[in-house]
């Protein structure tokens, strides 16, 4: 009865989207056996009875009822039809409703100012219509989830006007966002100013981001899909080529569904502690609280371990071998989401959320263990938020998600920035940007992503100081 | 007449704790001869009605019939208070009542200010409707424990609110605060933060904070109860054995044996207020530590024999050392051990007032004299051992001492903990979030000079 109602936007956003309520339904599956509509299973689904006209809401009462039909609580937006129409004649269209689709014709043009500015404001109430008809139907709703991708325009544009109307419309409710952000080679000649203008939107609207990068993932599944080969074969990896994983298609499916799948993990992940039950939960206003000790530093790191889950089309994913490996792993440079490696900067905070059998003492001895490898800010030596959840992911007796909010973050935005300036001095294609913006809202943006990066930096190299003040006792009053 | 004691759990820890204790004190009870059964259980569970309401046990005929613990549940999240209402039932032997529970939909998110300030003020005249509900229940109410961790949103900052509002509601009815203290390694970030605010809100509207601190719990587990990985179960159960050897009855006796009034049977029903009254007489100085020995797995307790001396010994050096964990003691500290810093750097704990409970054979007439030394306290302190007894064994031993003490136990952490607050506020970090729930700089000044007050007053023991 505490809901989240996931808001995917674009192309990308809606195919992790769709990878997560196929992993999310499969989750539910295998532990809801006896088919009932409980608490954990309407954080994501509604129960609807589909013989009547109109599909009557089923509540979950005393999560004893049993499951009729499904419905994803989600708001499918593009502004194209392609993707959204795989939706509608996939294998998840059981659990999606066509009032739930908002959909345009012509696409957004990679102009994240065309998404923004002007589908933003001609589509705002059909989509705020959509948001509140979910909205109704929960109980305690507890948080938006945006899936999108910076480099376009749509997922992006569209992504960053949704996040601002959430803000106004929404106030109390968190804005959590999983953002693709692109990569160095993107193919789309304007991501770079897509990008910049919708991390700006991201820093000003939402409560947390966790930004995924494509590469980070690629790396991954092209090192999980070389282990598995190589265990078969019985050699080593070095036979392979990275570089040919697209053109595999034949083995394991295509490269982005393992990569949409890792994505749709952390969101998994992410909400376990909210569905499930555990030794210390973690609710997700408690990761905005602990996780982000300034304004607008809500850019989280996040890496997983074991990445994805063996559930994901019966994919043979190496299992870490043992318990503290998971802690390893999560603190290492390959199993991170983003492209980045945060051991070489500093940790402002971190969350351990611990799935399965692992408990309080396994989280502290590895925490023991692994934090003298670890900047930590000066002021928070014991920055570890951990959280236990009893129920492991489909397949594996136990898995991390580390959420980090690290220095890190400095890198990825100095690049964003670093492109932007590239196009930006030229002027070029800045005239498909100002014919629905003011330069001045773009090169302001430009700003607030340099300063953040530069508050970063500040904070990585900041020093212990000499003296810190301290309150004498008041004394008897 | 002794009285009744009213628990209100707070939190997911103190939920947790909460319902370790229950679990205790039921077994516990069954350990007393049948006779005295009825009336020690009437302390701390009411009999069921047959027109109650609980939807949870329609059906479960035994258990409907099963003592219903005098407790109310609060939490932010409903996952946690349902989950304590199945983990009662399941025993069979007690259970919660579902009508004396509180949930919301969304919880604290570990921030102090907003249990406190944001969800105090809305679920005040829910929470005081549930506790009154409960406390008309008992003939004679003897006061509150509060069950609350020190740490997060809601045991720290609800709990906090509500420990206040039941000092205005009920002015003179005893409030007793467990608290458990986090893990210094961290579990929530912002814990320097809520462990001092709840900590100095809660001097003022308690009457004593006994402070449980994880670490120790988790090193009780593995040291002496041999449990290699324990979990918040097993450190829970250690915590909720000291506090249920504190709660459960006892009569006063003198410390060389002797009862005062003439022969008691050791039956009568320890009083919360008595805790209050005779460990903390000054508003400044309230801060309590428990302590319990023997603690030892099950399977070597028919092979240990049991002296008093000997468990006097060991609870009197842990009483002198600071810890409450048995084991490692520091067998060369001397009481008043002052003079000695510059060479060892080791400082005798001071206690301002200590209550000894003593549980099993012989509790009657076993000599606690050491644990009188007036070294161990100030010379100013008016009544500085209390002395408890009961024949009944606890917990399987033969012979059990539990200490409740008002000592300088709980300073070093909170003097840590300190620290790491001036450290994060010096770096300005989470602040905004506590001001946008109306604890701002002048807020946490405030509290962590009240802090420092606290530890100066203990300082000058």
């Amino acid at each position: 009865m505490r809901e989240i109602i996931t808001v995917q936007v674009g192309q990308c956003g809606n195919q992790i989207g769709c990878r997560f309520w196929e992993l999310a339904l499969k989750e539910h599956a295998a532990y809801n056996t006896k088919a009932r509509y409980d608490d954990a299973l309407s954080s994501f689904f509604q129960n609807v009875d589909t013989r009547h006209e109109p599909a009557i809401k089923l509540p979950v009462g005393d999560g004893k009822g049993s499951i009729r039909a499904l419905k994803a609580r989600a708001v499918v937006v593009d502004m194209e039809e392609g993707v959204t129409n795989e939706l509608l004649s996939g294998p998840m269209r059981d659990v999606f409703d066509t009032k739930q689709f908002i959909t345009g014709q012509s696409g957004s043009g990679n102009n994240w100012a065309c998404g923004s500015h002007h589908y933003g404001p001609m589509y705002r109430d059909t989509l705020l219509e959509a948001v509140r008809r979910q909205a109704e139907d929960a109980d305690s709703l507890q948080s938006f989830l945006l899936l999108h991708s910076l480099g376009g325009g749509t997922g992006s544009g569209l992504g960053s006007y949704m996040l601002g109307a959430l803000a106004d419309e929404y106030p109390d409710v968190y804005r959590f966002s999983v953002s693709v952000f692109p990569s160095e080679d993107d193919d789309v000649v304007t991501s770079p100013y897509n990008a910049m203008l919708s991390c700006a939107a991201l820093a000003e609207h939402a409560d947390c981001v966790m930004p995924v990068e494509n590469q980070a993932l690629m790396d991954i599944v092209t090192s999980i899909q070389s282990k598995s080969l190589g265990s078969q074969r019985g050699s080593s990896l070095s036979g392979l080529d990275s570089g040919d994983v697209g053109g595999r298609a034949g083995h394991g499916g295509k490269p982005w569904d393992g990569m949409n799948g890792i994505a749709a993990n952390l969101l998994l992940n992410l909400t376990a502690g909210m569905r499930f039950d555990g030794s210390l939960n973690v609710d997700i206003n408690e990761i905005t609280t602990n996780l982000v000790p300034f304004p607008k530093l809500h850019f989280l790191l996040s890496s997983m371990s074991p990445v994805a889950v063996s559930a994901d089309r019966g994919r043979n994913i190496p299992a870490p071998r043992t318990m503290d490996q998971i802690f390893t792993e999560v603190f290492g440079r390959d199993r991170q989401l983003a492209s980045v490696d945060p051991r070489r900067s500093t940790y402002l905070a971190c969350a351990l959320m611990l799935r399965g059998g692992v408990n309080i003492s396994d989280a502290n001895r590895n925490v023991e263990r692994l934090r003298r490898g670890l900047k930590m800010a000066h002021w928070v030596s014991d920055g570890f938020k951990v959280g236990l959840c009893d129920r492991a992911p489909v397949g594996t007796p136990y898995s991390a998600l580390c959420l980090a909010n690290n220095c890190a973050m400095q890198r990825p935005l100095d690049a964003m920035n670093e492109r932007f300036g590239k196009l930006r001095k030229r002027n070029v294609y800045l005239h498909h940007y100002t014919e629905y913006m003011d330069l001045a809202d773009i090169d302001g943006a430009a700003e607030c992503i340099q300063d953040l990066g530069a508050e970063y930096g500040r904070l990585d190299i900041a020093r212990v100081p000499d003296t810190v003040p301290s309150i004498e006792p008041l004394g008897i009053r | 007449m002794p009285g009744s004691v009213v628990t209100v759990q707070l939190g997911q820890c103190g939920n947790q704790v909460g319902a370790e204790l229950f679990d205790t004190l039921s077994a516990e009870i069954d350990a007393h001869p049948a006779r005295d059964r009825a009336g020690i259980r009437r302390a701390f569970f009411r009999e069921p009605h047959r027109d109650e309401h609980d939807a949870d046990v329609s059906g479960a005929s035994t258990s409907y019939m099963a003592p219903v613990a005098r407790a109310v549940l609060i939490d932010m999240e409903p996952k946690v208070v349902q989950s304590s209402l199945r983990r009662a039932r399941k025993t069979g032997r007690w259970r919660y009542d579902g009508d004396r529970t509180l949930a919301f939909q969304s919880g604290s998110g570990n921030n102090w200010a907003r249990g406190y300030h944001t969800y105090g003020d809305a679920v005040r005249h829910d929470v005081l409707d549930l506790v009154a509900k409960e406390a008309e229940a008992c003939d004679h109410m003897g006061g509150f424990v509060l069950m609350q961790s020190m740490a997060g949103g809601t045991g720290a900052g609800l709990g906090a609110y509500v420990a206040d509002a039941l000092r205005d509601e009920y002015p003179t009815s005893t409030l007793m605060n467990h608290c458990v203290w986090p893990y210094e390694s961290g579990e929530v970030i912002v814990q320097a933060y809520n462990t001092l605010l709840t900590l100095s809100s809660l001097l003022d509207s308690s009457d004593g904070v006994a402070i449980v601190q994880n670490e120790e719990l988790h090193q009780t587990c593995v040291k002496l109860l041999g449990v290699e990985r324990p979990t918040f179960g097993d450190m829970n159960a250690v915590a909720a054995s000291q506090l249920a050897g504190v709660l459960l009855p006892a009569a006063r006796r003198d410390p060389a044996g002797g009862t005062p009034g003439g022969g008691g049977s050791g039956r009568g029903l320890a009083n919360l207020h008595d805790l209050s009254m005779d460990l903390c007489c000054h508003s400044k100085t309230r801060l309590l530590s428990l302590r319990q020995t023997p603690t030892m797995p099950p399977k070597s307790v028919e092979f240990t024999t049991f002296q008093w001396p000997s468990l006097l010994k060991r609870t009197r050096q842990m009483l002198l050392t600071g810890t409450t964990l048995e084991e490692g003691l520091d067998w060369g500290l001397e009481p008043g051990a002052v003079t000695g810093r510059a060479v060892t750097g080791r400082v005798a704990t001071k206690s301002i007032a200590s209550m000894l409970f003593l549980r099993g054979r012989d509790a009657d007439v076993a000599d606690a004299t050491p644990m009188a030394d007036p070294r161990l306290y100030p010379t100013w302190s008016p009544s500085p051992l209390t002395v408890a007894w009961s024949p009944t064994r606890f917990n399987g031993y033969e012979m059990c001492a539990t200490t409740l003490t008002n000592c300088q136990t709980s300073c070093p952490p909170i003097g840590r903990m300190l620290a790491r607050a001036y450290q994060m506020r010096d770096a300005g970090a989470y602040l905004h979030q506590y001001e946008e729930h109306g604890v701002g700089v002048d807020g946490f000044e405030e509290a962590f000079g009240r802090v420092e007050d606290v530890l100066a007053a203990y300082r000058t023991l």
